[in-house]
């Protein structure tokens, strides 16, 4: 596969299909980094899109010190910052209004429940709410960490903050986030613990 | 005392060598640690669970975005853009436009008598400012001679509100970045004079437009009543020879 780097520098050449051939490498790691960090879909589409358009009117200024995605990363963050300054409120991820079952099979692999789904569609809220909870640098680090995989580095080049920096902000950022999913009833630990909450509280219905 | 850092590193295993080591050896024998590392693991997993939507996103770049951005140029080119456009519209609406005087005047040919008074744009307003900046740019000048200094190119297009203050102390710099100040503010007010002036011109058009609708609606219904009148008079005419024609048989 052509590396971006090769691609980056075609399309510094004029070739505008090397560009394209990285915005639809880059279009969905950049849309869902906006999605998380400002929490709707029609402005992250946007902001994906101006990112783009950015990164392609200045690819004359783009030296190829970082990788083009923490380059395109860091346009994508400025213009979410500039989003939240305009739109003057917090980020709040839109959770969708209820669950489809119907759409929700077709998203169902074999070895899961539709049972199991819904579950994991209702954590996953729960987990947008706690998110939308944090300040915007710890929130912000958690999004770079955890869904977009950068290096605890690649994210301190990033914010332009030492590498302790970053890590404060990850450990604060996750302490909150658990206590929050525990206070909305999620199970702090894996596996076979629920089963067993729910048949000891059957049984001590039935004892009643 | 526990390094958070490290336990931070060690949860994303981006720990390696001799940290990881030393991090393990302590982990072993440190209770909160080892609740803190399997209580945030849990979260770490149940973080996986938000997804964000996946619409068809299909962005692209074409030649046309990577020039989009052009700026409406000042002065003549916004003349002449306006020029443009207005010419256009009027190519297909029948529309006079006048550019003389300053101002812009725009005539519509469907309905000459439903222009108002005030659909004529005056950009009287604007030549007095220009007036004005011409003058204040005349002082700057004069000052820039005084320092030895090149005489300033005079844009006919520098606007400002500003009221003239002890210029005698500004430095060079300073002079500039006003003038550049002044010059930039006259072009975002002739981006909004050439916006208001369309705005009013297409007002206009579509005033224009549903008089022409209305007339034609009566035009229409004339004509209607005219031919059902000729259809009523055919009819009483054929009556007419039928009677003639019976009485002839007879």
């Amino acid at each position: 596969m052509t590396t971006d780097e090769e691609l980056v520098a075609r399309a510094r050449g004029g070739d505008l299909d090397s560009f394209n051939q990285l915005v639809l490498r880059w279009e969905r790691p950049i849309y869902a980094l906006a999605y998380r960090v400002i929490g709707r879909e029609e402005d992250a589409r946007d902001v994906a899109q101006e990112t783009f358009l950015r990164a392609f009117r200045g690819l004359g200024g783009f030296k190829g010190e970082a990788k083009f995605s923490s380059w395109l990363y860091r346009i994508t963050l400025n213009l979410c910052r500039d989003w939240i300054r305009r739109e003057r409120r917090t980020p709040v991820a839109q959770a969708p209004e209820g669950v489809d079952l119907i759409e929700l099979a077709s998203e169902s692999t074999p070895a899961e429940s539709i049972e199991d789904l819904v579950s994991r569609k209702e954590l996953g809220r729960a987990v947008a709410k706690a998110m939308s909870s944090l300040p915007d640098e710890q929130r912000t680090a958690i999004i770079l960490k955890e869904y977009q995989g950068l290096t605890f580095q690649e994210i301190a080049d990033l914010l332009n903050c030492p590498l302790s920096t970053v890590k404060t902000r990850l450990y604060q950022g996750l302490n909150v986030l658990r206590r929050q999913l525990e206070q909305a009833g999620v199970e702090s630990t894996f596996g076979a613990e629920r089963p067993r909450a729910v048949v000891r509280s059957f049984r001590s219905v039935q004892g009643d | 005392m526990c390094d958070k850092e490290l336990l931070v590193s060690y949860l994303y295993d981006e720990l390696q060598g001799s940290e990881r080591k030393v991090f393990q050896h302590h982990l072993a024998s440190c209770r909160e640690c080892q609740d803190e590392v399997q209580g945030l693991r849990a979260t770490r997993a149940h973080l996986m669970s938000w997804a964000p939507p996946e619409p068809v996103l299909g962005l692209q770049v074409s030649d046309r975005d990577a020039g989009r951005r052009f700026r409406i140029p000042a002065a003549w080119g916004l003349a002449a853009a306006a020029a443009l456009v207005l010419a256009a519209a009027s190519a297909i609406a029948n529309v006079e436009v006048r550019y003389a005087d300053g101002g812009v005047t725009i005539r519509t040919g469907w309905a000459p008598e439903a222009s108002p008074p005030g659909a004529t744009v005056s950009a009287a307003a604007s030549r007095e400012d220009l007036a004005a900046v011409q003058q204040r740019i005349r002082e700057l000048e004069a000052e820039l001679a005084a320092r030895g200094a090149a005489p300033l190119t005079t844009t006919p297009a520098a606007l400002t509100d500003e009221p003239s203050r002890s210029a005698n102390s500004l430095t060079d710099a300073e002079l500039l970045r006003r003038v550049r100040q002044w010059i930039s503010e006259s072009e975002k007010r002739q981006e909004q004079l050439f916006a208001t002036q369309f705005v009013q011109g297409m007002r206009e058009l579509q005033a224009a437009h549903s008089m022409d609708h209305v007339r034609l609606e009566q035009a229409i219904n004339q004509h209607q009543g005219a031919w059902s009148d000729e259809v009523y008079r055919q009819r009483e005419e054929l009556k007419q020879v039928f009677r003639l024609v019976n009485a002839q048989q007879r």
